[in-house]
């Protein structure tokens, strides 16, 4: 179903209904919900903050609900009556018997808003250096040496706001074209980059605006790819930017620049193919390093033949530039 | 990226029918995801189920970037099936408008065993049963 946002439109207040219930009674009570009027529910429940994957999440900055809740929406006209009748079919579940937990009911008034567009409150215009993130629905005018990004956030990570990534986009400001010869990093003018786990494309994009950059974006997971094709084709950047469902692999063409913004263990994961598959002077740029880790990764890459040309740190994470260590001759991975 | 996250929601709606109004919108709207996205994507994954409840689990990053999985359909569902009901009673405890017999009460307990995390059968089955009071549907041996 098509959902168009100019034609859909909330009524003036909703009334939420939450009951606290007990695991048993969550199934129970959803269906005596949705039975009532509800068009869905939303649960809490302690199951919910397990892992099913282990590459389901790195951090949880969250801490698990003591009990569970199943909250309802009802209109004004309905909602005292979805209160009474809630409260019989607790009593009536409690009779089976079913562990009904709690069973304690709560409304709350909801005040109209308009959800489908709200949350583009959070995504403004943010300048990171030259580079300039801007939302699809936001006028920005660029000054002279600014340089934009124009990005929407949805189901893929990279919206410029983490820490992890403002680091890459900086860092990638600091190493292409003069400003990486003013630093002794000498990438040609032109680069083929490679972006590991590009999410929603952020980094290539910036790679292929801010020099006449070549481009290959890999993303292991499909759904985030169609995001970065979104995104790349917004920045008028599909002849240069190559999207690809994947990981860094050993052999293939060799880059001037890998980037990979993932997590501690995957770059120390992918170093030794980076390696292989940089040119000589190439740079590895690695991030999403949490600084707990930083140490260990900075030992295991210098072991690894890399020679660490820069750290940077911000709000506990760290991003890294690293070259393969010329006096080192370390065997390369993969087919080299 | 390292992915910290700081949202779960879950979420029971109707397969194909997702709109930015309650539970969809305040649920997610907290966090700031790009609601119309969840929406559609939502929508698209499900459109062969249209019309059956199927739950999502969304997962909230630090960035507000989002995933989200799909779930079996609960319990209800296969009641209704089971009852040969389009819609459940408006008003369960007053109106029956279905029956389904033991037999099938255990046989959808069966099914949606590993879903309802019951330590039990006869646990499974009470889940059920609740379920099946909860929407007017009268449970016959």
């Amino acid at each position: 179903m098509e959902v168009d946002q100019e034609e859909w439109s909330t009524p003036k207040t909703w009334f939420e209904l939450t009951v606290v219930t007990s695991a048993e009674a969550l199934e129970a009570v959803s269906a005596l919900l949705e039975t009532l009027g509800a068009q869905g529910v939303w649960i809490d429940e302690p199951g919910l903050y397990q892992k099913e994957n282990p590459t389901d999440w790195d951090y949880l900055d969250l801490t698990a609900p003591a009990e569970t809740t199943v909250r309802g929406y009802f209109l004004p006209e309905k909602v005292d009556r979805a209160r009474a009748q809630a409260e019989d079919g607790l009593a009536e579940l409690a009779r089976i018997p079913l562990d009904i937990g709690p069973g304690r009911l709560y409304i709350r008034e909801v005040a109209e808003e308009q959800w489908a567009t709200a949350w583009k409150r959070y995504f403004k215009p943010m300048k990171i250096g030259r580079l300039v993130v801007i939302p699809s629905w936001e006028q920005y005018p660029l000054g002279p040496d600014e340089v934009p990004l124009r990005l929407d956030p949805g189901m893929a990570f990279g919206t410029g706001t983490h820490p992890t990534t403002a680091l890459c986009l900086l860092a990638l400001q600091s190493i292409l074209g003069r400003a990486g010869n003013e630093r002794g990093v000498f990438l040609p003018e032109a680069p083929f980059v490679i972006d590991v786990g590009t999410g929603s494309g952020i980094l290539g994009i910036a790679a292929a605006r801010l020099s006449p950059a070549t481009v290959l974006a890999l993303d292991i997971d499909e759904k985030a790819l169609s995001v970065t094709r979104e995104n790349v084709e917004r920045n008028d950047l599909l002849g240069r930017i190559q999207m690809r469902i994947g990981t860094l692999e050993p052999g293939g063409p060799e880059a001037d620049l890998i980037v990979a913004n993932i997590m501690a263990d995957v770059i120390l994961d992918l170093a030794p193919v980076a390696r292989g598959r940089l040119n000589r002077g190439g740079v590895f740029l690695a991030s999403g390093i949490i600084i707990q880790r930083l140490e260990e990764v900075k030992t295991r890459l210098r072991e690894g033949g890399w020679e660490i040309l820069e750290v940077m740190t911000q709000e506990g994470w760290a991003a890294l530039l690293a070259q393969a260590d010329e006096r080192l001759h370390l065997p390369l991975s993969g087919d080299r | 990226m390292a992915k910290k996250v700081i949202g779960l929601v879950k979420l029971q709606i109707t397969a194909g029918k997702a709109t930015p109004a309650p539970p969809v919108g305040p649920a997610l709207g907290q966090y700031g995801v790009n609601i119309m996205a969840f929406c559609k994507d939502y929508n698209a994954r499900t459109a062969a189920q249209a019309g059956l409840v199927v739950p999502a689990e969304i997962t909230v990053f630090e960035d507000r970037s989002f995933t989200f999985v799909t779930k079996s359909p609960p319990a209800s569902v296969l009641l209704k099936k089971a009852a040969g009901l389009e819609t459940a009673s408006g008003e369960p405890n007053r109106k029956k408008v279905g029956k389904v017999n033991r037999a099938k009460v255990k046989e959808i307990a069966e099914a949606k065993m590993a879903d309802l995390n019951a330590a039990s059968l006869e646990a499974a089955m009470r889940m059920v049963e609740g379920t099946a009071r909860s929407m007017g549907i009268e449970i016959t041996e």
